[in-house]
């Protein structure tokens, strides 16, 4: 995502009156310039954000929802969709009475202000570069909503619905929004040069590490290890992965913030990137395990997605597909022998995909950036320094984030408890949470 | 008068529906079945996940049948039904009482189907 300038925000007539006027003047002033000035609006870039902002609203749901949903077992099919959608509606709400303000209100590097709580001052006419500023607000929201909702893969099948409630609430508060802010609203990790168009730590790093805290501080699912839980319709998964997808050009592209070159060159490498790591994922698969499976393709298509998301405007197709093969191996990697090395039961690999596809693709755009296609040159253009940069913004993130999500857990069991009792989890948290079943069959 | 379960295979159902017919049984019950046999397993894997599965996808049919044709019909279906391989399945064969047909009331104590 293009580095936000806070003053753009503040520069809505409603709050600074003489300000915007005068914003106004000289980009009505300045001469022969065909480009779209900053803070007047751009009918194309508009459409073209309105229309993303759509987009990633379809990556959580129905994507995620069908994707999670068909990788649990049948007794906790609906549990996990509600998890998401639940997710979905509290998330917007979070973001709007606060979430937004403390990520991008100009406030120090690590943290917004309480300014624009409840969208104070976003007018119809205030703008954010050349879109109005309530598109990307909203852009932003489905950010905020899509994150929470990849860490319910890592503790499906056993979390309370209060606790799961409350935990989105507060890591939405305390976590998801102090990084957006270093990253993208004008933050510590944004002034040190790390790169992150589209949310590879901010999203992805953040979502994956949270997943394994949670994994580990919950426990393994009852019966882990002496029983099998296949998941009960990898249809759902397929039709989730693919909604994902085809979400996510909203995401990389529209992280451009405009209707440009720079979101043409991020969907191409979008789509190059998914391929690439779907097609290592299963051939990797077909050669050590004797048969390419559906699950293992769509996994790999979410890694690759996962990997180029940082890189997406900072690197040209022969990176994204360096990304895409790498990434695809990577993840498999993170699902199949990471998970097993260290005995956390992931359930549905929230960390193996998207935390190690999150680190891998933040780090190797710091090695294919192109200085001709995002501004920023990486180690192929021989600034190894770049891939220090990325080192640090991951390490940073992952500390973070590892570190208040753990706290964040630890409060809310003890006080509200976070894990189902064991009669519920056996029952499966749809009858027993829900009071309905998924299927009437 | 015999009853006859039989557990086959599912892509079996037509050929011993068509074995059957042929022999003038022509009404049988059908259900989709996971039969447990040790000896046949087969392997899934989803991501990480690996196991032996030993709960295989079965089709059973039962059907009533006379006794002079229910040699004959047991035969056809062992026929109909066979690959040669693990996991073709078994046939029950049970003496069977009487029959009513529920429309009319019916008992009858000699039907060659139900």
């Amino acid at each position: 995502m293009k580095r936000f300038d806070t003053d753009h925000i503040l520069t809505s007539p409603a709050r600074r009156p003489t300000a915007g006027v005068i914003a106004t003047l000289v980009a009505l002033l300045a001469p022969g310039s065909a480009l779209a000035q900053e803070g007047t609006l751009d009918s194309g870039d508009t459409a073209w954000m309105l229309t993303a902002t759509a987009l990633v609203l379809l990556m959580t749901i129905p994507g995620l929802v069908l994707f999670y949903g068909g990788l649990v077992r049948r007794k906790n099919v609906l549990a996990t969709l509600v998890q998401c959608f639940a997710i979905c509606a509290l998330a917007s709400v979070v973001w709007m009475v606060i979430g937004y303000s403390l990520a991008f209100d100009s406030g120090n590097a690590f943290i917004g202000g309480f300014g624009r709580m409840f969208l104070d001052g976003m007018e119809v006419d205030s703008m954010s570069g050349t879109i109005p500023e309530s598109v990307f607000m909203t852009f932003q929201m489905t950010f905020a909503v899509i994150t929470p909702a990849l860490i319910t893969g890592a503790y499906a099948d056993r979390m309370k619905f209060g606790a799961m409630l409350m935990f989105t609430t507060l890591w939405i508060i305390l976590v998801y929004a102090p990084i957006c802010h270093w990253v993208w609203g004008g933050g510590f990790l944004g002034d040190m040069g790390v790169l992150d168009y589209a949310g590879g730590t901010v999203v992805h790093i953040n979502a994956g590490v949270a997943g394994l805290v949670a994994a580990i501080v919950l426990g393994k699912r009852l019966r882990y290890g002496s029983e099998h839980f296949p998941p009960h319709s990898l249809v759902l998964a397929v039709v989730g992965a693919a909604l994902l997808w085809v979400g996510w050009f909203g995401f990389n592209a529209g992280s451009a913030l405009a209707a440009d070159g720079s979101a043409g060159m991020a969907m191409a490498v979008t789509q190059i990137a998914a391929a690439g790591a779907a097609l290592s994922w299963m051939f990797i698969e077909w050669w050590l395990r004797g048969k390419p499976s559906g699950l293992g393709l769509i996994s790999g298509a979410v890694g690759g997605l996962v990997a180029i998301t940082p890189a997406a405007g900072f690197v040209g197709p022969a990176g994204g597909l360096a990304i895409g093969v790498l990434s695809g191996a990577a993840c498999y990697w993170g699902a199949n022998t990471l998970k097993h090395m260290f005995k956390y039961d992931d359930s549905l690999d929230a960390f193996g995909i998207h935390g190690v596809g999150g680190i891998v693709g933040a780090i190797l755009t710091g090695v294919f950036a192109l200085e001709s296609i995002g501004g920023a040159s990486g180690l192929i253009e021989g600034n190894a320094g770049q891939v220090l940069t990325q080192i640090m913004g991951v390490a940073i993130t992952m500390a973070y984030c590892a570190v208040a999500t753990f706290i964040l857990l630890k409060v809310i069991e003890k006080t509200i408890g976070l894990r189902v009792d064991e009669t519920t989890e056996t029952i499966g948290l749809d009858i027993a949470l829900h009071g309905e079943r998924g299927y009437e069959l | 008068m015999k009853y006859v379960i039989a557990i086959i295979h599912p892509h079996k159902l037509e050929d011993v529906r068509d074995a059957l017919i042929a022999l003038d049984i022509e009404a049988l019950a059908v259900v989709e079945v996971r039969r447990f046999g040790s000896e046949e397993e087969h392997t899934e894997f989803y991501r990480a996940d690996e196991y032996k599965v030993g709960f295989m996808p079965k089709t059973k049919i039962e059907f009533a049948v006379s006794d002079e044709l229910a040699d004959q019909a047991i035969d056809s279906l062992q026929k109909a039904a066979t690959t040669g391989e693990i996991g073709d399945g078994r046939v029950y064969v049970l003496e069977l009482a009487k029959t009513m047909q529920i429309k009319s009331g019916k008992v009858d104590a000699d039907v060659a189907s139900l």
